[in-house]
């Protein structure tokens, strides 16, 4: 079902304000004053939100500012953005069209978006860059933001995968969902096989990369999670050879 | 043996702030923007190493929030840690490069919450080692 080409709700809205502070709302307010688009997206729209989830809302048009807080995050696109190749094949857009509701305007520009190689490769890009910024700032960083840090390594290699597969990125409550499903019902590896598919970056960067996903792992299985991570990085993730997984053909070789 | 209270903001842990945050200006145009993800993160750590931020008050530990609960005199100190937070936002990578004009935004708010900083931090190590910064 594509929620953006049935429902239209401008209640939605009003629905929303009354969950953010005074301070938010006068964004919100401010931001639809100048939209000619309006969507909402990402864990709200999908009702996969926790009580703590903030509200994600795209505004089309001229003078519309990005705003962000605990509670709401609004993305801001001029017309011309969104109509263009960047906009239209970017993981976002996709998103959007899969999740999104629309709350306010015809958003014809849906029609066009296809998801591009280009998204992939930023998000490999991405992932590596995240390996080698971990490996090398792990000794300065506290236990629970290298807990932070593979859970978001986790999360972005899910959506590598999917990309991979064409698939529009859904909620992170429903990526997260899928990992743990995965405990009992079979290999959480199964996730992490996106690696296998990065052809960028050197091979030591893919090797970091590698190390991260064998830490996510066995951080999985650890009952005490944040205390295996106070150890050095190295000794943490220990030996690993590029099919560790069983999945890997390319890493290393 | 009782152990003493940690003080709160050791000099010694605001001096090697103060050098990091140095260090954080100038490596703006030269580094990738996850490369300055991790060097705020190390500095929300460090922040929490010195005691100028309690880890127990934060909600979550990114450097706006940090900035938030800074156990130190900074004026504005709301308006910083907003500006923070609209600087960890325009430097996310997490959907799409960020443009050049968000990254030009980005760099003069870390411009400017780098300066207000480092003035709040130099009073503090001034006022600890009986200084007039």
């Amino acid at each position: 079902m594509t929620r953006t080409s049935t429902t239209r709700n401008s209640d939605l809205l009003a629905g929303f304000a009354c969950l953010l502070s005074p301070k938010d709302r006068e964004a919100l307010n401010d931001a639809l004053t100048h939209a000619e688009d309006v969507i909402v997206f990402g864990s709200r729209a999908a009702e996969v939100n926790s009580k703590a989830s903030d509200v994600d809302i795209l505004c089309v048009g001229e003078s519309v500012r990005r705003y962000k807080s605990d509670q709401l995050d609004l993305v801001a696109r001029t017309p011309n953005e969104i109509a263009g190749a960047k906009w239209l094949g970017s993981e976002l857009a996709n998103h959007v069209l899969a999740y999104g509701i629309v709350a306010r305007g015809a958003s014809q520009w849906r029609d066009d978006i296809r998801l591009a190689e280009a998204a992939i490769i930023h998000k490999e890009s991405r992932l590596l860059a995240l390996a080698d910024g971990l490996w090398t700032y792990w000794d300065r960083l506290h236990p629970e933001i290298r807990k932070q840090y593979l859970t978001t390594i986790r999360r972005e290699l899910q959506r590598l995968q999917l990309l991979g597969d064409n698939i529009a990125v859904p909620p992170t409550p429903l990526l997260d969902r899928s990992w743990e499903k995965k405990i009992g019902a079979g290999p959480a590896e199964v996730w992490l096989t996106g690696i296998g598919r990065i052809r960028t970056g050197s091979m030591a960067t893919r090797e970091r990369l590698l190390r991260t996903a064998d830490l996510i792992l066995r951080n999985r299985r650890n009952t005490s999670p944040i205390a295996s991570l106070d150890v050095s990085f190295s000794s943490a993730t220990g030996p690993i050879t590029s099919d560790s997984f069983g999945i890997f053909g390319g890493v290393g070789n | 043996m009782r152990g003493r209270k940690k003080q709160s903001g050791d000099s010694g842990g605001i001096s090697a702030i103060l050098a990091e945050l140095k260090l954080l200006l100038e490596a703006f145009d030269d580094e990738e923007t996850t490369e300055i993800e991790f060097r705020l993160a190390g500095l929300t750590t460090m922040f929490i190493k010195a005691g100028l931020s309690s880890q127990k008050r934060m909600t979550r530990l990114k450097f706006h929030a940090a900035i938030q609960v800074m156990t130190v005199k900074v004026p504005n100190r709301g308006e910083l840690s907003d500006e923070m937070r609209t600087f960890e936002d325009l430097v996310n990578s997490y959907g799409d490069e960020p443009s050049a004009e968000d990254l030009a935004e980005a760099k003069e708010i870390l411009a400017s919450v780098v300066g207000q900083l480092t003035a709040a931090l130099h009073q503090t190590a001034g006022k600890q080692l009986g200084l007039n910064l």
